[in-house]
């Protein structure tokens, strides 16, 4: 195969599985914000949270008791799954009626606590897999990514777990969201809170179901945030939640499968732009990574011509 | 007594709007409420169904005091509510805004489904519709479907009448006097309507957040000032 076409294989193939990653970090944000109109800015705090839960796991369960590292997700699901139980009873339930300023103001605060938290009460945060490079020793290597080969392409090993978790989370979810009571109830709220109310439902409930839900999710995209990365703890909102925010308005707020495809539309233009010679662009001052600009730019023309997403009605339908 | 309601009066922050309301129903028995705009018909009705908290006063259904529940659960204690305005949940189907009016774990959620669609059938051949397609008779329809599947013994009613067709609103009343001889009892809230006047036994006239007369319907359609203020009728 000559060298072009092995590249937009490539290209296609990495976007894809990138994309997975990108859903699920999207996707508990999007069942929050589809629900309860909540944006919750601390939705990339609670990634890296995860992350570095995994990272501590693997670095004390894996030697000692022989665990595969990847049994921490089961972990991060439940504990940042707790924290969003927490964090609903002390924060969101309060102001939850009060407006779109509140909750967002509330979970920007939230957001910088928790980095603080990550930041200095953690410590320099290692990495699982050396070959990310800072952080960790040799001894420290704890899991050493595999690659699949096929031919002259290749796929990372966690790259493939994550995608894999999110084709089959997302539609779980997106079955629980359209055939089980509770689901119903979700998105009955999530149209219109008080008929749901005076239908009959709990609305504490289904509000505190979705946001531990979306909570938990974030969890497990930490989990295998930091099998793939190097993790800082500012990279919450200075990587993820942009990303985020592109897939699920890209996708349809609260539309779970179309937080699928904007994952998917949003791990292509960011591999595809690597495709591209974006030397040039540094004569102008740019970073050579033009992945970001070319991204924001997708995005920003979708929403000229499509506000409400590709997909999106604006709450889960 | 089915409901009874004593010296209630609610305020929206400083503003009051209901000013010692006393009010009741007896068990299968239909009574309407009567105003003009801004009367605090719907004020009332919200309170009822917990919307609304109140100051003082007590509301009472089949023994018990409603005060301090949640509206979900004035909704199990057996009183059913349709709002002005239906909302329906658009993005739904017409089914699962049925759905929503039944408890989770519900046994007889197939016979509540039905009593509904012999109750409209016009209802059952759009099931599988959003609900947001539906015409306003249609919405109508299912806001007292959804509101039956909670399987209550009182149903309010707040301004059944508005945007439908008088021969809708026939219909409407039709399935509502049906529903009553099933034995649940009725309190409809209406702005002018002789209809609403025909069907109930007693009704409460209410001006400013304030009962202002009550009686016998017959009674009441026949006193002029009642015809002239509320009916439109000059004699
Ligand atoms: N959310 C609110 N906040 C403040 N005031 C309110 C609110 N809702 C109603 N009011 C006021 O309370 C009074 C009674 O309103 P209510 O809706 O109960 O009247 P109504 O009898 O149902 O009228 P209509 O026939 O127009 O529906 C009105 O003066 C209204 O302006
Ligand atoms: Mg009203």
């Amino acid at each position: 195969m000559d060298t072009s076409l092995v590249n937009f294989a490539q290209a296609i193939i990495s976007g894809i599985l990138l994309g997975g990653f990108f859903a699920l970090a999207s996707v508990g944000l999007s069942l929050i914000f589809g629900v309860q109109r909540i944006l919750n800015v601390a939705h990339g705090a609670f990634i890296v949270l995860a992350a570095f839960v995994t990272i501590q796991f693997s670095l004390v369960a894996t030697p000692s008791l022989h665990l595969n590292p990847l049994a921490s997700l089961g972990l991060d699901f439940m504990l940042i799954g707790g924290l969003g139980v927490c964090v609903y009873f002390l924060l969101i339930r309060r102001i939850e009626n009060s407006g779109f300023e509140a909750p967002l103001l509330a979970t920007f605060g939230l957001s910088v606590f928790l980095e603080y938290i990550i930041q200095s009460g953690l410590g320099p945060i290692p990495s699982i897999d050396p070959s990310h490079g800072q952080g960790a020793q040799a001894e420290h290597q704890i899991y050493s990514s595999t690659s699949l080969i096929v031919g002259p392409l290749f796929v990372q090993e966690p790259e493939l777990i994550s995608f894999l978790i999110a084709i089959i989370i997302i539609p779980i979810l997106h079955l629980f969201l359209s055939r089980t009571y509770y689901g119903k109830a979700i998105r009955a709220t999530a149209q219109d809170w008080l008929a749901a109310e005076f239908s009959g439902i709990d609305i504490r409930k289904t509000r505190l179901l979705s946001f531990a839900l979306g909570s938990a999710l974030a969890g497990v995209a930490g989990g295998m945030f930091a099998f793939t990365n190097s993790v800082t703890p500012l990279l919450g909102d200075t990587y993820l939640l942009p990303i985020i925010l592109v897939v699920i308005i890209l996708g349809g707020v609260g539309s779970m499968i179309g937080t699928l495809i904007g994952g998917f539309v949003v791990g292509l233009l960011l591999s595809f732009s690597e495709l591209f010679d974006s030397s040039y662009l540094f004569r102008f001052g740019f970073q050579p990574d033009v992945g970001y600009l070319i991204t924001f730019l997708v995005f920003l023309i979708v929403l000229m011509v499509r506000p409400n997403g590709l997909f999106g009605k604006g709450v889960v339908k | 007594m089915s409901l009874s309601i004593n010296s209630l009066s609610t305020s929206y922050a400083n503003l009051q709007v209901l000013w010692d309301v006393s009010l009741h129903v007896d068990k299968g028995e239909v009574v309407s409420l009567i105003g003009a705009n801004g009367a605090g018909k719907s004020t009332l009705l919200k309170s009822i169904m917990a919307i609304i908290r109140y100051r003082n006063g007590s509301i009472v259904f089949e023994g018990q005091s409603l005060k301090g529940l949640y509206p979900h659960q004035v909704v199990a204690r057996g009183i059913a509510y349709v709002p002005e305005g239906r909302r329906l949940f658009p993005s739904m189907s017409v089914e699962e805004n049925l759905r929503m009016g039944a408890p989770r774990k519900c046994e007889d959620l197939d016979s509540r489904l039905d009593s509904v669609f012999s109750l409209f059938p016009a209802v059952n051949a759009r099931k599988k519709q959003s609900a947001s397609t539906l015409s306003g008779g249609e919405q109508q329809m299912v806001a007292i479907g959804r509101a039956l599947m909670t399987k209550p013994r009182m149903l309010l009613l707040d301004e059944l009448s508005f945007g439908l067709s008088p021969k809708v609103f026939e219909r409407v009343l039709d399935a509502i006097e049906e529903t009553n001889h099933l034995g649940v009892s009725i309190l409809l809230a209406e702005q002018n309507s002789e209809r609403a006047l025909e069907v109930s036994k007693r009704a409460y006239i209410m001006e400013n957040g304030r009962i202002s007369s009550e009686g016998k319907s017959q009674e009441l359609i026949n006193d002029s000032r009642v015809r002239e203020a509320y009916l439109g009728i000059v004699d």
